[in-house]
């Protein structure tokens, strides 16, 4: 597929999901940035670092949290206007208030087609 | 009465002098003014008198020194001749008292004058005040004031002897005819008579001072004496009525005071007889309450003993108690309370005190013999019913009692039957208490055990949610990339293995969901989002979304709505009971066609028939199958894959939103399970048993996008 020239920052613990989502992204013309925990989310988008267009956020991670890292994004001016998606086994009722209520845009609950979660990164990034 | 000793009396004497000083002083002071006065009075009269005898005896003088300058100097007057009268003169004027002396014719013509030279020249004689010394040889001497002394003025008498006039006047002889023939003048000196007056004055003054001493002195004595009775009578007065009444007033005299002294000792004496009897009264009255509190103190004691029934005591403990507060209380060798059996109709010997060995206390009495409530006295013993309500409820026996024992016991009677009824009455609600508090006790930590386990599979259910979507979302996510080709070109063989992984995936998952929505119902966490549902939009749908499920099965879905029907409900329940139902309507019709039937109902609400020409249920299986887990039979279990949950949570989402789910089916025909809503939500009379269903309904907009929520 032709690039996009968009970058999308996928924070994502699990190996496999990783891979899968990273895999479609990559193949439907994305550049993608590995994140496995909260720490290396916050390398991430240091200042010396491009910042992505769109991130991707697990939120049970490793080292600091997704919600943390959320808020983190959100606390800073660099970063607060990145549009943050969680991506999220946590399908709970309630699961999706706490992850707005920690500054993510927008939320899509595990398991997902992976189609759809590009065809969500598209239409927030205005794409589609 | 606390009495005040003699030394208190003094004491209080010392202590309180001032207004008997003033007594005494009073007295004194009223005495020495009149000592003074009388003082003064005699000193008074004795220089009044003084006074006059000094004037009478400077008169007598004057008179003797006039006469006698008179008498000598006659003839010389007679002649008026200075020379004759010049011995009398000056023998007059030599006397001390004499200042002038003089001798004059009866023309006032001065015969001869001898006078002091400090006195100057006399005064000539005043003629219009001697007229009368002239005329009259009898006339009393004639005093006129003269500065310093007396100027004293006598006539000068001859005796003439006229014979005619004698014989005519006197027949009895010739009196001889008295005739003035001159004056005879003397100035008395004043100073004698000042100096014997100053004298005078002196003696008065000294006269009267010393009465005034004396006064004074008496007044002293006098007040002394009738103060210090006084006194002692009002220190008396005061010790006895401090209490202290053996005080003796000692006056020491026999008058007025005397006797009110008598009369105060007297009145002490009563007192003092009078407090004794009081005494002695009082002691037999203290000795009396002493015996009366020690009474009611061991009776207090009894009923202490028994009230503490009230509190808990055991009866064993109570009845031991209470005999020996009747041994302590009582000089009974032995007691002992006997109480009715369980069926109150013989007693039974409960508890025995004694003092020394242990008595016999005899047969037992019957049950009868009590019922009058008036104690037994035997020789050796006594038996006081214990009456409750009329009933004897049990007995004291009393060896060897007095009467004073056995009264005391009948006393006891009626508080020990009362307590023993307490006693007993709160052992038994004692033992329920006791039970029913470790039934709540057991209850409660059920109860916490629950909300704990509660809590604990909440807690379980997240995190098997999240631990089992996480793989999940792996399986899906590799089967749809390989689908895709994006790890190569995959065979038509392997696709159809990945369509058995996606389905299988797929299976899991609606099982995670269903597992968790009846979870969440069974445990009240359901909210339903309230709106405008069109039902036909919701047939439509799930129609659509159902072909996957058909695979290659020889079956059609359709969709029978005769109008558009609106009803305010939750649209994402609606659709997952309808998906429910049109899936399993697929899983058990091989051939045929499955039809969703929306129509409106008289309520205003609607009805969705999800009909199928499958294999059916049998009657009596028809209710089975809404249980959880539950598939018609064994068999189909194996055959037909699924949950058993589908139905389950399909009817207890119906009820949440107010409807119901029925079903009619003939076996080898078909089924229909019919949804029926309300026009909108409306709380549910309790469901049946193997529904228990709960749930709170809220009214708001779903969130924006709520993933349970299909856009349309």
């Amino acid at each position: 597929m032709t690039p996009t020239g968009k970058t999308v920052l996928l924070v994502e613990d699990n190996p496999h999901n990783r891979k899968i989502f990273s895999g479609m992204l990559v193949h439907s013309g994305f550049a993608v940035v590995e994140a496995e925990d909260g720490h290396q989310a916050l390398a991430a988008v240091a200042p010396d670092k491009p910042l992505p267009d769109v991130v991707l956020m697990d939120l049970s991670i490793p080292g600091v949290d997704g919600w943390e890292v959320t808020r983190r994004f959100k606390a800073d001016a660099r970063t607060k206007s990145v549009p943050i998606i969680a991506l999220t086994a946590h399908a709970m009722r309630g699961d999706e208030e706490r992850a707005r209520a920690a500054g993510c845009d927008h939320y899509l609950a595990k398991p997902i087609s992976p189609k759809k979660v590009v065809e969500e990164v598209r239409k927030i990034l205005g794409m589609s | 009465m606390e009495r005040a000793r003699g030394a208190t009396v003094s004491l209080r004497l010392d202590g309180t002098p001032r207004p008997r000083r003033r007594f005494r002083t009073r007295v004194f002071v009223s005495l020495l003014a009149l000592s003074i006065v009388t003082g003064a009075v005699a000193g008074a009269v004795f220089y009044r008198l003084q006074l006059e005898f000094i004037e009478k005896d400077r008169a007598r003088r004057a008179s003797t020194l006039l006469t006698s300058l008179a008498t000598q100097a006659e003839l010389g007057a007679y002649a008026g001749d200075a020379g004759l009268c010049d011995l009398p003169v000056r023998r007059t004027f030599r006397e001390d008292d004499v200042v002038m002396a003089g001798v004059y014719d009866t023309g006032g013509r001065k015969i001869l004058q001898l006078s002091l030279p400090a006195l100057g020249t006399p005064p000539p004689p005043p003629l219009a005040r001697l007229t009368s010394l002239l005329a009259d040889p009898d006339a009393p001497a004639v005093r006129l004031p003269a500065d310093g002394y007396d100027d004293m003025w006598a006539p000068i008498v001859t005796s003439v002897r006229t014979p005619a006039v004698a014989m005519s006047s006197e027949p009895g002889g010739a009196a001889p005819r008295r005739e003035v023939v001159g004056l005879a003048r003397v100035g008395l000196s004043l100073v004698p008579a000042r100096e014997q007056l100053g004298e005078v004055l002196r003696t008065g003054v000294y006269l009267a001072a010393l009465l005034a001493m004396l006064g004074a002195l008496a007044a002293l004595l006098i007040a002394r004496r009738i103060s210090d009775p006084i006194l002692a009578l009002a220190a008396g007065a005061d010790a006895i009525r401090a209490g202290n009444l053996d005080v003796e007033i000692a006056v020491g005299s026999e008058d007025e005071i005397g006797l009110l002294a008598a009369s105060f000792n007297a009145m002490a004496a009563e007192l003092r007889e009078t407090l004794g009897k009081l005494e002695s009264l009082n002691r037999n009255l203290e000795a009396e309450v002493l015996r009366r509190t020690d009474e009611i103190r061991r009776s207090a004691e009894f009923t202490a003993v028994l009230n503490a029934a009230h509190e808990g005591e055991e009866l064993k403990r109570l009845l031991e108690d209470a005999l020996a507060t009747l041994l302590a209380a009582t000089n009974v060798r032995a007691a002992a309370i006997l109480l009715t059996n369980e069926e109150a109709l013989e007693f039974e010997l409960h508890f025995a005190a004694n003092k020394g060995d242990a008595p016999s206390f005899g047969a037992m009495p019957s049950h009868t013999a009590l019922a009058s409530g008036e104690p037994i006295v035997e020789p050796t013993r006594a038996i006081v019913p214990v009456l409750f309500r009329g009933q004897p409820e049990g007995a004291i026996v009393l060896l060897e009692p007095t009467r004073e024992a056995i009264d005391f016991a009948a006393r006891a009677a009626g508080q020990l039957a009362i307590a023993v009824s307490n006693a007993r009455a709160y052992n038994a609600l004692q033992h329920l208490a006791r039970e029913l508090t470790e039934r709540n006790a057991a209850l409660v930590k059920q109860r916490d055990q629950l909300q704990e386990m509660n809590r604990l599979k909440s807690e379980f259910l997240a995190n098997v949610s999240h631990e089992l979507r996480t793989p999940l979302n792996a399986i899906l996510g590799y089967t749809e990339l390989i689908h895709e080709g994006i790890y190569g070109p995959t065979t038509g063989e392997q696709r159809e293995a990945l369509d058995g992984v996606e389905e299988s995936s797929r299976n899991l998952l609606t099982l995670i969901n269903q597992i968790l929505d009846l979870s969440k119902v069974e445990s009240g966490k359901v909210e339903i989002y309230v709106t405008e549902v069109a039902m036909h939009d919701i047939a439509q749908h799930v129609a659509a979304e159902a072909q996957v499920f058909l695979r290659d099965k020889a079956l059609k879905i359709e969709v029978v709505a005769a109008s558009r029907i609106v009803i305010k409900t939750d649209s994402a329940k609606v659709q997952q009971i309808v998906t429910n139902l049109v899936s399993n309507a697929v899983k058990f019709t091989d051939k045929g066609s499955v039809t969703i039937e929306v129509t409106p109902t008289k309520e205003g609400g609607v009805a969705i028939a999800v009909k199928d020409t499958g294999i059916g249920i049998r009657r009596e299986d028809q209710q089975l199958i809404f249980e959880e887990f539950r598939q018609v039979d064994g068999s189909s279990t194996r055959r037909y894959s699924g949950t058993g949950l589908g139905l389950a949570i399909a009817r207890r989402f119906a009820h949440l939103l107010g409807g119901t789910i029925t079903v009619e089916s003939t076996v080898g025909v078909g089924s229909t399970f019919t949804l029926t809503l309300p026009p909108e939500p409306r709380p549910r009379p309790p469901a049946p048993p193997s529904t228990r269903q709960s749930g709170t309904m809220r009214a708001v907009p779903p969130p924006p996008s709520s993933p349970g929520v299909q856009k349309r």
